[in-house]
């Protein structure tokens, strides 16, 4: 049972340093946010959008470990006998997942912060403000991609 | 004829006729006057009037909370009134008299709140001393004596007595106690109540006022409660009177924007030359517009002069963009990126099919479509938006459809896969393509679109080329590399997929490789340097574009299948979830719609935020990257438009 241990673990901390990393930048662009709509508040429609966007790692997280389990069919409540090589193999799906929704997702939330500062000053660049940090979340999805792939044609079960 | 032709035009009139140019302003809308000189906006009569409404507002929003739904303070457009009705919204009220008003109440509600906070200050004190069965108006101050009121320990107390006892001779102590504390007043004579007070102060004495009250304080606090009764009821009084403001609100917005048109009316001198009996003006008007504009001066105002020509090689003309009607709401992305220049090409009827190839995918789910289409129409419908809030809605709304026929094509339903046979396919046909299941499909389905629009934003790139005269730019840049990308491409797809090289594509990659590494590195003077930057230009780095670039590009269309996929498993892990509280006794039911509802709507929120924000991020960086780089400058009309009406003429 060792094997599929290890498989959950990789699971779990998928979806929880992706949960991480949105609740991070979330909270901080949270901070910015309150500062912004101290000021502004009929800014609210924009600067919820903004402090929104770093959210995206957290469900990221989730539907990655979602389909980890799918694939190992534990949701339909059967329990694979995994080798502990097996186990390591689906472990290794979630490093995308633990890398790069944690750290994009606390980048993400700095970018959020900037440009919530942008559309306090200019109120009219809120198109461009939202684009901002939509950039970084790019390697959210390209993680979540990579672990997709490895998954389904990495993984022999 | 995206972008409208317009002439530079300048009109002068005798200065008596100056008001009734105003009103031109006013029914002509399409003109873009230019400024003839910045002047100070001093402070008016009619700026300090709107400061007085707004306060009116402030103070209004104050005593009478009025809370606006989210979707209504987004998308709310301003209400649509006739001319009449408006002057007898202006006439039905005195502003000013209202203002006094509004002013009387806050000073009056402010002088409440004081009075409610003393009062309720007095009852914990009275509340204190309510063993004392006497009225609190017993005497404070004497001649000979001092008088001390508070609390102390019970221990504290016996200590105390018995270190003071000689100094509490001539004095008279009243107290009680419970199980740990001793309330006390203590009356000693004046020449020992200095020692006594630091004898209390040594024992922790807690010194507490007794209120001076006419009654017993059983009975004063029945008389504060009342007290704080009437504070009520007066404030009940006064949110009565105030309470014309509530409903005059629209009478007094209807002031704000009679004064908010004046003070603009008044800002126009800022468009004004002006002589000793004549008023010039100057903007830009577009072509199709100037004949309809001249007949309306030729009615309105007998003298006038008017000439105008098209711009001149060293103007910046003023750019409106102008596309049909299914196309119109994609402007609102190329404004949000910035203004096409005036002798550029408008890029919106061009990407305008990405674009909803893109949202499509992303979004791809006929259950979320379907709710974007209707919420769309209704937020429409119900709240009237305007400019920015209505172009958005607009492109959402046509952004639905693209959505609904993917869904179709992929079947899902809220991420769900109903009516399958089988096969795993509904009438046998449907999905064409299932993203849940057939994941590197899908894929190669993102990725081809990608290749697609790249070579796409390539032919792009030559077209504005040729347009703004930039041959090079056009062939060097535009046609070398989608020829070398489109034999690399047919060359070494043709082999893997047919088994054999098709020779003619080699030459036209080596031919169009030879082409690029002669010209990417053109505005290097020294030749091997040149061809040095031309041979790197092939991977990427630098020139105009790469290999590294390509596959970079077409990788981020990945982002298409990634979203379609998030969306429909997040959908589907909802509606399970939901079913697992189906069989529940009694409010299975209703916890499964709640769950459900709730969840779905949730997730169509996050799809199409994050649908819309990656399909423009595609337009803006893989796309308009390539060939479009904004730079114009819009052409703005001058609104006299008030804030919270729009005035039917």
């Amino acid at each position: 049972m060792l094997g599929l241990s290890i498989a959950l673990i990789g699971a779990a901390l998928g979806a929880a340093f992706g949960a991480i990393g949105s609740a991070k930048g979330v909270g901080m662009a949270g901070e910015a946010a309150a500062g912004v709509l101290a000021e502004k508040p009929e800014l609210f429609g924009t600067v919820l959008i903004l402090q929104a966007l770093p959210g995206t790692q957290g469900f990221y997280g989730f539907i990655g470990a979602f389909l980890i389990l799918l694939r190992l069919g534990v949701l339909g409540g059967n329990f694979p006998e995994l080798t502990l090589a097996q186990g390591l193999t689906v472990f290794a799906v979630s490093i995308p997942l633990i890398f790069g929704l944690f750290v994009s997702g606390i980048w993400q939330g700095k970018a959020s912060v900037a440009a919530l500062q942008m559309v306090a000053q200019r109120p009219q660049t809120t198109g461009q403000a939202i684009i901002i940090p939509a950039l970084v979340e790019t390697y959210a999805i390209l993680s979540l991609i990579t672990s997709i792939i490895l998954l389904f044609y990495g993984v022999k079960l | 004829m995206a972008i409208l032709r317009v002439e530079r035009f300048w009109l002068v009139v005798p200065k008596e006729e100056e008001f009734k140019l105003l009103e031109l302003f006013k029914i002509f809308p399409r003109i873009h006057w230019e400024r003839s000189r910045h002047i100070e906006t001093q402070s008016t009569k009619y700026s300090a009037h709107l400061s007085r409404i707004e306060e009116i507002f402030r103070i209004t929003l104050e005593l009478f909370p009025n809370k606006k739904g989210l979707l209504e303070s987004f998308f709310a457009g301003r209400e649509e009134i006739d001319e009449k009705h408006f002057r007898a919204l202006l006439k039905e009220i005195s502003w000013k008299k209202l203002y006094r008003t509004a002013k009387w109440a806050e000073r009056a509600l402010e002088n409440l709140k004081r009075r409610k906070e003393r009062l309720e200050q007095l009852i914990p004190e009275i509340k204190f001393w309510s063993e004392l069965d006497c009225p609190l108006d017993f005497q404070r101050s004497f001649e000979r004596y001092r008088l001390f009121s508070g609390t102390i320990t019970r221990k504290n107390f016996e200590a105390f007595l018995k270190q003071a006892g000689d100094l509490l001779e001539e004095s008279w102590i009243w107290s009680t106690q419970d199980k740990k504390n001793v309330k006390c007043i203590l009356l000693v004579n004046k020449e020992n109540a200095e020692k006594i007070e630091r004898t209390l102060q040594k024992f922790e004495f807690n010194f507490k006022r007794i209120p001076y009250l006419k009654t017993n304080p059983a009975e004063s606090i029945k008389r504060v409660e009342r007290a704080l009764e009437n504070v009520e009821k007066a404030k009940e009084r006064i949110l009565e009177k105030a309470s014309v403001l509530n409903e005059k609100i629209k009478n007094l917005q209807a002031w704000y924007d009679h004064f908010l048109s004046r003070s603009l009316e008044e800002k126009t001198v800022e468009f004004q030359h002006k002589t000793t009996y004549f008023v010039a003006y100057t903007g830009w008007i577009p072509v199709i517009d100037k004949q309809r504009f001249i007949n309306l001066l030729e009615r309105k105002i007998p003298q006038y002069g008017f000439e105008s020509r098209e711009p001149l090689q060293d103007e910046e003309p003023p750019v409106i963009l102008h596309n049909p009607r299914f196309i119109k709401p994609f402007e609102f992305l190329t404004k949000l990126y910035g203004m096409p220049k005036y002798n550029g090409v408008d890029p919106t009827p061009y990407v305008a099919p990405f674009y909803l190839i893109f949202f499509g995918i992303c979004l791809g789910d006929v259950g979320y479509g379907l709710v974007q289409l209707i919420l769309t129409s209704w937020i429409k419908k119900a709240f009237r938006p305007e400019r920015g809030a209505k172009e958005l809605l607009d492109l959402l709304q046509i952004l639905s459809f693209p959505s609904i026929l993917v869904g179709l094509l992929t079947w899902s339903f809220f991420g769900s896969q109903p009516f399958l046979g089988p096969d795993g396919k509904f009438l046998g046909i449907l999905p064409l393509l299932n993203p849940t299941g057939e994941l590197m499909k899908a894929l190669g389905v993102a990725l081809f679109i990608g290749v697609f629009s790249q070579m796409y934003a390539l032919v792009l790139r030559t077209i504005s080329g040729f347009k703004t005269k930039d041959y090079k730019m056009a062939i060097f840049d535009g046609v070398f590399w989608l020829v070398f990308f489109a034999s690399l491409l047919a060359y070494f797809g043709l082999q893997l997929l047919t088994g054999k090289p098709y020779r003619i594509f080699l030459y036209t990659l080596l031919g169009s490789a030879l082409g690029l590494i002669l010209t990417q590195g053109r505005d290097r003077k020294n030749i091997f340097s040149r061809i040095m930057v031309g041979v790197i230009s092939l991977y990427g780095i630098v020139g105009a574009y790469g290999i590294s670039s390509f596959v970079g590009d077409v990788l981020s269309y990945s982002r298409l299948f990634a979203l379609n996929l998030v969306g429909s498993v997040f959908g589907s892990v909802i509606t399970q979830l939901a079913q697992m509280v189906k069989n529940l006794p009694v409010l299975g039911w209703v916890m499964f719609t709640l769950i459900w509802i709730g969840g779905q709507l949730l997730n169509y929120v996050l799809s199409a935020l994050s649908a819309f924000v990656h399909s423009t991020r595609l337009q803006f960086l893989e796309m308009f990257g390539k060939f479009y780089s904004g730079g114009g400058r819009a052409f703005t009309p001058y609104a006299f438009e008030g804030k919270y009406f729009k005035v039917r003429k």
